[in-house]
């Protein structure tokens, strides 16, 4: 299921009448889009991406969506991920592997632990 | 214009369309002007000994022993400071009772600035609309039009726009004004006291629309005289392009030339890329800024007219109503600046880009929960605040009667960030987080 | 071309707009290049088609106040770009004229001003013995332009084998001193200088074959990179509606790509874009060599207010420039910004012509010209061994952004990327907003770029789940 047609049905059924997996499904495809497609042309860092900093950030996006979060209901789905892209896109903007970069990929860590 | 002593008269017309006249002459040069029966008309093509004019007042009665008189050379305005206060018509004739410009006379539509000789646009041009400043910033030597349907309220908005930016000669060009618009126009100018920085050339819909072509090049040569020999800031206000456009096909209708897409000419775009094009700023001060309107028919961009000038233009700018809020609005989605990237957050506060960005994405939000709820879905509790959010955002500042300056725009932003939504929500740089955010 | 003998001489017959028929009292061939005598100028016009004694010329100014009569003079040659030492930092008009060498404010018509600097002396290497034999393209020798090293060959138009008979020993000279005298095989002698010309609508083949390209090329832009790489000598383009960002994408790969030249045709689009070119990239520091980006950068300008008919040229003059350095075994990037302006500038033409009008009354053959544009791009070995490539991205700007019309469905058919921009993804500002669904890159489909992502992929990382497309 691909991100797009979750986002469809959701408009058409409505939050509550899909299966939670839905929301997982739009919002996996929102973290790719906001945090790999997505780039900022006008910022000095996150205008360029290394070869091995885009494999660096694939593997921890591909990663994340692999990954089954639990969730009690769709409304927690998210805040959860917007706080995961907000998190990795705070990376994006900064150097790689600088002390502000590691800070949020710890950060990150402990988001995704935390439903595990 | 006396017709001079030495001046060979032809009175033999071989062809006469709805737009132009052919006849037999010699010693002609290409884009001369010349008279018939009193009517100004300019060549367009030359075939052997066989002269094609475009008749601007267009061929109606016009007899094929008409008398024919070329004035050997293309179309001129004479450039003075005395320009300055005064309403034209398209030829540069005076229609405001004064006396006739005397100055330098200059071919109009004359050659283009080289590009190397340009600067980078970097001095914001302050409007006090929000929808502007704020999420679409114009710059001096820009070039954006609005794009607008018919009935919406763009001759009010440019005027405003006129009267609140700081430039040193606003030059109107007017083509297929309603009469009542040009008084508006004029009005406003008047009353604002600004007359002395206002010049107008004018056709409207009770002249012909050939005539319509001229209007351009006769406000943009006036404009280079101030912007390049009096190193001034000149805004140039276009309304209708599509008039224009409608003009332009017109005559390459008559002269059977192959119409490409919505029975334009193929050369649409460099037509409309020539007038556009003369926006430029240079090193020493001087500048022209292009605000130009082209009207939509059903908000259609899709068609020849809008879609060539956007892709000429440095952004667009659309008008719309909100019907939540009542107001005219500038639309966040389908407006563009491109040149805003050269000032903001340099020559304006540092969080305006992530701000701007940040708004007009919960705003989009806002859109989506309205969709919902349109179609009867429970809203989450991230809707209802999206949907309080867009509205207050429409009306503080999207909203066209919106006066403040662009620190305001970006404080009344934040203030409403902190209102509706948590820090995670907003997700703008951390830096800039510390700072501005107004809540704990 | 036609022999050489007495010059062509003609007079103004006709005018329609910058197409001009002239009687002529000698032979033209087609694509010859004339002018136009005016009483202080002249002014540069292509023959486009010839019906007896009428020839039609494209003029490549404004003919205002031309008049029946006047006289026209044929050159034969073609449209021809000089090659040497100086290209780069230029900043050319859409014919190679140096547009920083013009005076005044507005570009004076008739304003032809020289390519290269004659007067600037270069430091010169000979790279060859007395008594090698040599064919066009060979290097003779090197001097270096700005940072990078620049190859003084054997003349293009060279036909068969020389033999080097002289060499001017190293030093410091002009592009117009004899570095080399070379033999014929009629044991002519021939002076070899370091600058040579070249028609722009033939390409310079004086490569030894040029294979499928494999080399991933690396742009720092990760939609590309990540989802749909484009290689070394590969071609691309890019449609999209105006406002989709095509050439904020543009721009990013010209100051990001891994490549050793960078050429950028600024073919009929805004002034203002080219002026933030020639304002940032004297700015940008350049990573690869420490020195500045423009020091590796050619900029030709034919922006959408200069003359129409010099638009067509404009991509011509860059592709051919493009060729020069690639034989010089550097790695050029190419990109036209917008490949659609030269297509309209050509229907302008057409529909002067009356001709038969194809789709959207584009000419006929608009999708072969396309093509064989697009294929002088790629990757090459030349003669001796070593490698050079030119990797084009064009960008198109398709009527009402619909990507069913002719500009975008013959480049489709041509080149091996696409990165369609989607009106959706710019309206939400999702930008770059190149469509992830319906882009693609056929070079993913190359077994020789998995061959050569599996053999570096130790270097740069690369692994399997780094390329398939990811569903989203």
């Amino acid at each position: 299921m691909r991100g797009k047609e979750a986002s469809e049905q959701i408009n058409i059924l409505g939050d509550d009448g899909v299966p939670i997996n839905y929301h997982l499904s739009f919002w996996r495809g929102e973290v790719i889009d906001f945090v790999i497609l997505q780039q900022d042309a006008f910022d000095d860092i996150d205008k360029q991406t290394s070869l091995e900093r885009q494999k660096f950030l694939l593997e921890k996006v591909l990663e994340i969506c692999e990954t089954d979060f639990n969730f009690e209901s769709f409304d927690e789905v998210n805040p959860y991920f917007k706080r995961i892209i907000n998190n990795l896109k705070q990376m994006n903007y900064s150097e790689y592997k600088s002390e502000k970069f590691n800070q949020y990929l710890s950060e990150l860590t402990t988001i995704t632990d935390e439903r595990k | 214009m006396e017709t001079k002593a030495f001046q060979k008269i032809y009175t033999k017309i071989i062809q006469i369309t709805k737009a132009t006249c052919s006849l037999r002459a010699s010693g002609i040069g290409y884009e001369e002007l010349a008279m018939i029966n009193g009517r100004l008309a300019q060549v367009v093509k030359i075939i052997g000994e066989v002269v094609t004019l475009q008749v601007f007042g267009g061929t109606e009665g016009i007899p094929t022993n008409a008398e024919v008189v070329f004035m050997g050379k293309p179309p001129v305005i004479k450039v003075s400071d005395d320009l300055a206060g005064r309403f034209f018509n398209a030829f540069g004739y005076p229609i405001d009772g004064g006396p006739e410009v005397d100055g330098e006379e200059r071919e109009i539509g004359g050659p283009s600035v080289n590009p190397v000789r340009r600067k980078q646009p970097s001095e914001l041009i302050a409007t006090g609309i929000a929808g502007i400043d704020l999420n679409n910033t114009i710059v001096t030597g820009q070039k954006i039009p609005f794009f607008a349907d018919p009935d919406q309220p763009f001759n009010q908005v440019m005027a405003m726009v006129a009267m609140r930016a700081k430039a040193d000669k606003i030059i109107l060009g007017g083509m297929g004004l309603t009469n009542d618009d040009y008084l508006f126009y004029k009005s406003v100018f008047e009353n604002a006291g600004a007359l002395d920085r206002i010049i107008c050339f004018v056709n409207t819909t009770e002249n012909p629309p050939i005539e319509r072509l001229l209007v351009p090049d006769m406000a943009l040569t006036a404009a280079e005289y101030f912007a390049v020999d009096k190193k001034q800031s000149v805004l140039v206000l276009l309304t209708d392009m599509t008039l224009y456009a409608d003009a332009l096909s017109i005559v390459s209708n008559r002269m059977d030339q192959i119409p490409s897409k919505d029975s334009m000419p193929g050369s649409l775009y460099s037509d409309l890329a020539k007038i556009y094009e003369k926006a430029v700023q240079f090193p020493d001060g001087g500048s022209i800024t292009i605000i130009a309107v082209t009207t939509l028919s059903g908000g259609d961009i899709t068609h020849a007219i809008p879609d060539n000038t956007g892709y000429i233009t440095e952004g667009q700018l659309f008008l719309r109503k909100d019907s939540d809020i009542g107001k005219v609005i500038i639309d966040p989605f389908r407006s563009l600046s491109r040149l805003k990237q050269l000032v903001i957050g340099q020559k304006t506060r540092k969080d305006h880009p992530q701000v701007m960005n940040t708004a007009i994405r919960l705003y989009a939000d806002a859109a989506q929960a309205k969709t919902k709820l349109e179609n009867g879905f429970d809203l989450t509790d991230y809707d209802e605040r999206t949907l309080k959010f867009g509205k207050e955002y429409s009306d503080k500042l999207l909203a066209i009667d919106v006066n403040i300056d662009i620190d305001t725009m970006l404080d009344t932003a934040w203030n409403l960030f902190s209102k509706y939504f948590s820090k995670a929500e907003v997700a703008i740089r951390s830096e800039f987080m510390d700072q501005y955010w107004k809540g704990e | 071309m036609k022999k050489e003998g007495k010059t062509t001489h003609g007079k103004i017959a006709g005018i329609i707009a910058n197409l001009v028929t002239v009687e002529v009292d000698g032979p033209v061939s087609q694509n010859e290049i004339c002018y136009i005598k005016l009483a202080d100028i002249d002014l540069m016009a292509e023959v486009i088609k010839v019906f007896e004694t009428k020839v039609f010329v494209q003029v490549f100014e404004s003919t205002r106040g031309l008049k029946i009569g006047q006289a026209v003079e044929f050159t034969n040659a073609m449209l021809e770009v000089t090659l040497g030492p100086g290209i780069l930092s230029r900043n050319y008009d859409g014919l190679q004229h140096d547009l920083d060498r013009m005076e005044g404010v507005f570009l004076k018509r008739g304003d032809y001003t020289q390519a290269l600097d004659f007067e600037k002396l270069w430091d010169y290497t000979p790279l060859v013995n007395i008594g090698d034999v040599v064919i066009a393209g060979d290097w003779l020798g090197e001097v270096i332009e700005n940072v990078m090293p620049h190859k003084i060959m054997v003349p293009f138009k060279f036909e068969g084998k020389y033999t080097v008979k002289k060499l001017t020993p190293a030093g410091q000279y002009n592009v117009n001193e004899v570095i080399a005298i070379l033999t014929d095989s009629k044991n002519n002698e021939v002076n070899v200088t370091m600058t040579q010309t070249w028609p722009v609508k033939i390409p310079i083949k004086t490569y030894k074959n040029k294979p499928r390209p494999f080399k991933l090329l690396e742009t720092g832009v990760r939609t590309i990179d990540t989802l749909n790489p484009i290689v070394e000598g590969g071609t691309g383009f890019i449609p999209g509606p105006f406002g989709s960002g095509k050439t904020v994408l543009q721009h990013a790969l010209s100051k990001q790509a891994e490549a050793d030249i960078v050429i950028v045709a600024a073919c009929g689009e805004r002034a203002n874009e080219v002026v933030e070119i020639f304002t940032e990239f004297p700015e940008i520091d350049d990573p690869r060599t420490g020195r500045k980006l423009m020091e590796r950068t050619t900029i030709i300008a034919n922006t959408s207010n200069m003359p129409v008919a010099a638009r067509e040229a404009s991509v011509y003059t860059a592709m051919t420039l493009g060729e020069y350095y690639r034989s010089m075994g550097l790695k050029v990037l190419l990109l036209a910004d917008s490949t659609s302006r030269w297509a309209q500038a050509l229907r302008e033409m057409s529909n002067r012509m009356e001709e038969l009008p194809g789709q959207d009354a584009f000419p006929m053959d608009l999708p072969a010209i396309i093509s064989n544009f697009y294929s002088r791009a790629g990757y090459v070995f030349l003669n001796n061994g070593h490698t050079g490539s030119i990797t084009f991205i064009g960008t198109v700007s398709p009527a009402g952004g619909n990507l069913k019309e002719p500009v975008t469905e013959s480049t489709k058919k041509v080149a091996r990327c696409f990165y369609a921009l989607s009106q959706q993804r710019a309206d939400s500002k999702r930008y770059p907003a190149v469509d992830p669904i319906d882009s693609y890159s056929k070079y993913l489909e190359y077994p020789e770029l998995q061959e050569y992502l599996r053999k570096t992929s130790a270097k740069i990382g690369l692994k399997k789940c780094f390329l398939p497309k990811i569903t989203c």
